[in-house]
């Protein structure tokens, strides 16, 4: 039985009832459908809310926590002020830290995008000797756990410092460069799912048009997969944003760290007295991303299983 | 303008698979040429080759005077009209349009004048603005069609520009296309495997099979003087019907066995058909069109009884202006490579192998009273019957 | 009609019709319509490509780095070919990546295969005669009545350290890590210590200066015929002789004082005595598959690692299973038309997933804290929740599904979304109940969809360091065996041999490695392979 058929027998069973019994007993009945149907669905999601939502107030009261420290932070603050956040920024270099993760993520995101994009087309629009192979190639590379190849990574940048001090430790180069190494990955596959749901009569027809190759890339294919550029661009971005272990290692001078290295320091250091300021940090690097978020949830929700479908 | 020369042209793809078979065709300067055939026999690698989209493995192929063979599409001066219409989603009707015109850097204000020169021919003037998303189907196929017009290239290529309308809309189109290619007189090759489509539009039709061309001619020409079984079987509508005979002496000049009955074959069909007689005592395969059969009933005069066959009626279609009956023969079905082909086309149906005989559709006047389960006896204007070789299926030549 | 052709002329397209026709390599250099566009950013992008391998080649040709300079020479011309021949279409959107999946990617993990047969790790890390040095230099000691030194430090104009020497007689040199060259005198200035305070050549560093590198400088040592120089503090430097002396016809270091001979091990590379003592510097050498059957065989190593793996799978199973049932869970409760706010809902839920996932793992540790955490205060509880084995297992899952639930809802409201609703209603034509709708079409139907997603899900668990690293730290640890906690995955584990402080062992570490990657990609190709995402390739 469907849930309309369902939904159809119940409405029977009240109208009949009614028939007999009189108004209290119809309406009492109409409320427990309504209950049944919609209302067990927000006492449900009034849960799930505060599994989700609960360790985020816990970090914003934290924030405002005028003792800033972790075992006095509670759920409900008990008082606000703006103590941690004078101390953040007084104290230690967060706005550099915040700029150079925001250098770095904004950067590697972009030009990854740019370099995934162009191998998603090269894959989705051209048969070439080695596509296949080089296709598993790149999806083999990722199942490596990359940060276990960091001895090499650094004593390649050893190097990499001793040559070109412009884009060696302590540069943001150094990460953006590092990052554009994993351009070619899980996303380019994601991408080449989602290029080829767009049907290839649309280049042979710009390419009989006159259009070249580049023109069609740039014209025709990327104007039409803005959204999956919008959603793989914004993991990228989150991904960076909390990527620390890396960084850690790269970045050892207090001007170049990122908001992750900064924010750790601070409370591997001092974890039960520095929490306050920690959270408040915590809090001002999370605003962007869920900003950006909010903005383009729209895309999110069509176009990751846009792409996975297709594989 | 330029007429388009396929000098013996092949496309083997890399894994061995032949689409098109030493392919000559030449398309004469603003004729409308239609290609087709059966869906798979090669015919959109064709035009696709004509467009530049596919490489040509051996031939040469010209476009006016050029060898255009390792040109890009670019650089050839075609436009193409898309099955699916490949409109870009992004760009309104306008920019869909003038998007091959922007590509090379035309003037802004010439792009807007045959923009809206375009779109007045295809009376889309108020969906200018509009994207692609908001029309209907038809106006998305007028808009496909501005795209090309636009260009004003020296070839149209179409590949079954219609088939993703409806039935009443592709006549409409049918019509628009041949008047705007009549217009503009470029020439046009125009892919499709909708026979009627062929016979409508083209000034020319070139059959294809298998990779292979079969025959190229005026509509008209086809219909009549089909060159093999396959061609005679995919032109026209109801298909024409087949069965296999024996020719035989008969009085003083030959007879066609068919079935239960005799046919008389004289006068004229002697003298269109002299190598008729080495083919005594050996089986022929027959083809019948629909209207070169008539309810006898309807006949002023009886007819003579070594003119006609016996059948009993399967189905009657009423259509007003003649009635389409459908019976079953005692003839054998024609079996051979081409009427499989055929079966295959029109969905496996079973016409011509019935156990009990092949099945023939004959249009009669609309007077005849035949029903369904009659006993009637059908008149054959033995003038106009094909005969062709069972074995090669080439038509009976001489 | 001939106005077209006349358009088609003035537009500049090859009009065949009028005229011979332009031949064909013009055609192309010209193009129809032309692109000059697209040439000068062509050209522009080029010669960006040029001046970055120029500034790449000229550090490597100071350096005599010819292998680099090779790389760096192949590279710019591979780029020049692919982007000037109008053929390799492909090659041109993929070359760049190319070339950074392989510097950065490809060439560390390279790098790691080879090192896993190796010993490399602390005291294995040079070559033999860097071993030998070290030994020596270490074991250098001042010999009564040797030479002192006035010491300045100064730096040569590559950054490299060297020590500027005034002896008692005021005789004064430039000591390097190649050796000892006097300083002719007029091109140096001496203060009244008879420390140098400006030679020729070489920039005198500060006390500042000078002991920022202070660990660099107390390593340094000049060698000399008897032994070598090393500092003492930073203003002055002794000559010592070696305690332990390398002698090459019996490939052995002698210790003077005590007369034990260490014969050089080439398989261990290490220096061993008689008694099987190894010296602790030793060098890298090959060792073949040792690390690798060390880690499935030795019993220690191998009961740990077992039981790791199995935690490793359950880890990395548990996660996508948990996140996708509560994720799909929470679509198709917000999937009722009926429902209202559903916007404000889906805002919030998917907070999680945009908050900086570092911060919020170290939040969730300090949540679970036995003593003054959140969840205990909350709950009313006294858990020692990162103190228990089974405990601190279900709180990293806890943590994980609060990460990753977002992420599944956001996919499966898409999936949800994505299925036409008539097949739904057509099983409750046929006479399907909802339950068996649900389970018969819409649950394999997003199990399609989103398969390939879950899969991926599962490899990044398998080494999802993060999770372990910053909550439990891999603990909680049993008492008798310090290396090997509770919730320990494969890659946290490994992290500590290889930075742990017991010493690096970085040969071990890069076996583990890629005993990891056969794992994690043997299961996920099965993966794809079922949901068919590879014959996509195809």
């Amino acid at each position: 039985m469907s849930t309309e058929a369902m939904l159809a027998s119940e409405l029977r069973d009240t109208s009949h009832g009614s028939g007999q019994s009189g108004h209290v007993v119809r309406l009492g009945s109409a409320r427990g459908n309504w209950f049944r149907r919609v209302g067990w669905r927000h006492v449900v999601g009034v849960i799930a809310l505060f599994f989700a939502i609960f360790p985020i107030l816990f970090v914003v009261s934290a924030a405002f926590n005028p003792q800033g420290t972790l075992s006095s932070s509670t759920l409900i603050p008990r008082d606000a002020s703006f103590a941690n956040f004078d101390t953040l920024f007084s104290e230690t270099s967060f706005w550099r830290w915040f700029a150079n993760s925001l250098l770095i993520s904004l950067l590697s995101a972009a030009l990854s995008l740019f370099i995934s994009a162009a191998a998603a087309y090269a894959f989705s629009r051209y048969r070439f000797r080695g596509r296949r192979a080089g296709m598993l190639f790149i999806l083999l590379v990722q199942m490596f756990p990359q940060f276990l190849a960091i001895v090499a990574i650094y004593l390649i940048f050893v190097e990499i410092s001793e040559l070109y001090p412009a884009i060696g430790f302590n540069t943001p180069w150094s990460l953006i460069l590092l990052f554009l190494g994993g351009a070619l990955g899980v996303n380019t596959w994601l991408m080449k799912g989602f290029f080829d749901t767009i049907p290839k009569d649309l280049d042979e027809s710009a390419k009989v048009d006159g259009a070249t190759h580049a023109q069609i890339y740039f014209g025709i294919i990327l104007p039409l997969v803005t959204p999956i550029l919008a959603i793989t661009g914004l993991l990228s971005f989150i991904s960076t944003m909390s990527e620390f272990i890396i960084s850690s290692v790269f970045l050892t001078e207090d001007s170049a760290k990122t908001a992750a290295v900064g924010l750790y320091g601070l409370i591997s250091a001092q974890r039960n007295a520095n929490f306050g300021v920690f959270a408040a940090g915590a809090l001002i690097v999370a605003i962007p991303i869920v900003v950006l978020f909010q903005f383009l949830q729209r895309y999110i929700v069509g176009g990751i299983t846009a792409g996975a479908v297709k594989g | 303008m330029a007429t388009v020369t396929l000098d013996k042209v092949n496309k083997q793809y890399e894994n061995g698979y032949h689409a098109v078979h030493d392919l000559d065709l030449e398309i004469a300067d603003g004729e409308f040429l239609v290609l087709v055939g059966p869906s798979g026999c090669g015919k959109s690698t064709a035009l696709r080759m004509v467009a530049g989209l596919e490489d040509i493995s051996t031939g040469v192929m010209k476009i006016g005077d050029r060898v255009v063979n390792t040109l890009s599409p670019r650089e050839r001066d075609i436009a193409m009209v898309f099955q699916s219409y490949a409109l870009y989603p992004h760009m309104t009707v306008a920019e869909n349009i003038g998007y091959g015109l922007k590509i090379r850097r035309m003037d802004k204000t010439e792009i807007r004048r045959r923009v809206e020169r375009a779109a007045e021919m295809l009376e889309l003037g108020p969906m200018l603005d509009r994207k692609p998303k908001q029309l209907s189907g038809g106006q998305r196929q007028r808009v496909a069609m501005g795209r090309a017009i636009v260009r004003e290239p020296q070839v149209f290529l179409m590949d079954e520009p219609l088939s993703n309308l409806d039935a009443k809309l592709r006549v409409q189109m049918r019509a628009e296309i041949g008047q705007i290619q009549h217009d503009l007189n470029v020439t046009t090759l125009y892919v499709t495997h909708d026979q009627i489509e062929a016979m409508t539009m083209g000034d020319r039709v070139a059959v294809i099979k298998s990779g292979i061309l079969q025959q190229v001619g005026a509509p008209q020409y086809l219909y009549d003087n089909p060159a093999n079984l396959f061609v005679a079987g995919f032109i026209g509508s109801p298909p024409m019907n087949m069965g296999m005979g024996r020719i035989i002496r008969h009085g003083e000049g030959l007879g066609l066995r068919f079935g239960s009955r005799t046919l008389a074959l004289t006068g004229s069909v002697l003298t269109d058909h002299p190598s008729l007689g080495q083919w005594v005592d050996r089986p022929v395969a027959v083809g019948i069109r629909s209207e070169d059969m008539e309810d006898a009933g309807v006949l002023r005069e009886a007819a003579a009884p070594d003119s006609t066959l016996v059948a009993t009626v399967g189905l009657t279609e009423a259509l007003g202006s003649e009635i389409v009956v459908h019976f079953d023969l005692d003839v054998p079905p024609v079996e051979n490579e081409e009427t499989r082909a055929l079966a295959e086309d029109s969905g496996a149906d079973d016409t011509g192998l019935r156990s009990n005989g092949t099945r023939f559709v004959a249009s009669f006047a609309p007077r005849s009273r035949v029903r369904i389960g009659d006993q009637i006896e059908v008149v054959v204007d033995v003038a106009r019957l094909h005969f062709f070789d069972p074995d090669s299926g080439l038509t009976l030549k001489g | 009609m001939a106005s077209p052709v006349e358009h088609v002329r003035e537009s500049g397209a090859p009009a065949a019709a009028g005229g011979p026709p332009p031949p064909g390599g013009l055609m192309r250099l010209a193009g129809p319509g032309g692109r000059p566009l697209g040439l000068i950013l062509k050209l522009l992008l080029l010669a960006v490509a040029a001046a970055i391998a120029v500034w790449a080649a000229i550090p490597l040709i100071d350096a005599g780095n010819w292998i680099g300079l090779a790389i760096v020479i192949v590279a710019t011309i591979a780029i020049f070919v692919i982007y000037l021949s109008p053929r390799m279409i492909p090659a041109k959107y993929l070359v760049i990546g190319t070339l950074f999946l392989l510097g950065f990617q490809v060439a560390p993990i390279i790098y790691t295969l080879t090192t896993a047969f190796t010993n490399f790790g602390d005291g294995h890390r040079g070559s033999k005669d860097e071993a030998i040095a070290a030994i020596e230099s270490a074991s250098i000691t001042q010999a009564p009545g040797s030479e002192v030194y006035a010491l300045s430090i100064g730096t040569e104009p590559d950054g490299d350290l060297v020590f500027l020497l005034t002896d008692a007689q005021g005789a004064a040199f430039a000591g390097t890590a190649a050796g000892l060259e006097p300083l002719v005198p007029g091109t140096f200035s001496a203060g009244a210590t008879g420390k140098i305070t400006e030679a020729e050549g070489f920039t005198v560093l500060n006390v500042g200066e000078a002991s920022a590198r202070g660990a660099e400088i107390a390593e340094f040592s000049v060698p000399t015929d008897d032994g070598a120089i090393r500092s003492q503090g930073l203003s002055t430097a002794f000559e010592g002789i070696a305690g332990q002396n390398y002698q090459a016809d019996c490939d052995c270091i002698t210790d003077i004082n005590t007369g034990t001979v260490f014969t050089a091990d080439n398989d261990i590379g290490s220096f061993v005595d008689p008694n099987g003592n190894a010296l602790a510097q030793g060098w890298k050498v090959g060792v073949g598959f040792e690390n690798f059957t060390d880690a499935l065989t030795n019993p220690t190593i191998a009961g740990s690692f077992f039981k790791i793996l199995l935690w490793n799978f359950a880890f990395a199973l548990l996660v996508p299973v948990l996140t996708f049932a509560l994720g799909l869970a929470l679509a198709m409760l917000f999937n009722s038309e009926e429902l209202r706010g559903r916007r404000i809902y889906r805002s919030l839920l998917i907070l999680p997933y945009a908050m900086p996932g570092f911060a919020m793992l170290l939040v969730w540790r300090d949540m679970f804290n036995a003593d003054f955490g959140l969840i205990n205060n909350l709950f009313g509880l006294s858990v020692d929740w990162l103190g228990g084995e089974w405990t601190a297992r279900l709180a990293v899952l806890i943590i994980q599904l609060w990460m990753g639930f977002p992420y599944m809802f956001l996919v499966c409201t898409g999936a949800l979304q994505s299925i036409p609703s008539d097949l739904v209603e057509a099983a409750g034509v046929d006479g399907a109940r909802p339950g068996y709708a649900f389970r018969t079409i819409t649950f394999p139907l997003l199990l399609v969809a989103t398969g390939p997603l879950l899969i991926t899900t599962f490899a990044f668990n398998f080494n999802n360091f993060n999770a372990i690293y910053l909550t439990t730290g891999g603990g909680p640890f049993p008492a008798d065996n310090p290396t090997a906690g509770a919730t320990d995955l494969l890659i946290s584990y490994t992290y500590r041999l290889a930075f742990g402080g017991q010493g690096a062992d970085y040969g071990f570490a890069a076996a583990i490695s890629v005993l990891i990657f056969l794992i994690v990609a043997v299961i996920s190709i099965i993966g794809f392979r079922r949901t068919r995402v590879l014959e996509e390739v195809n």
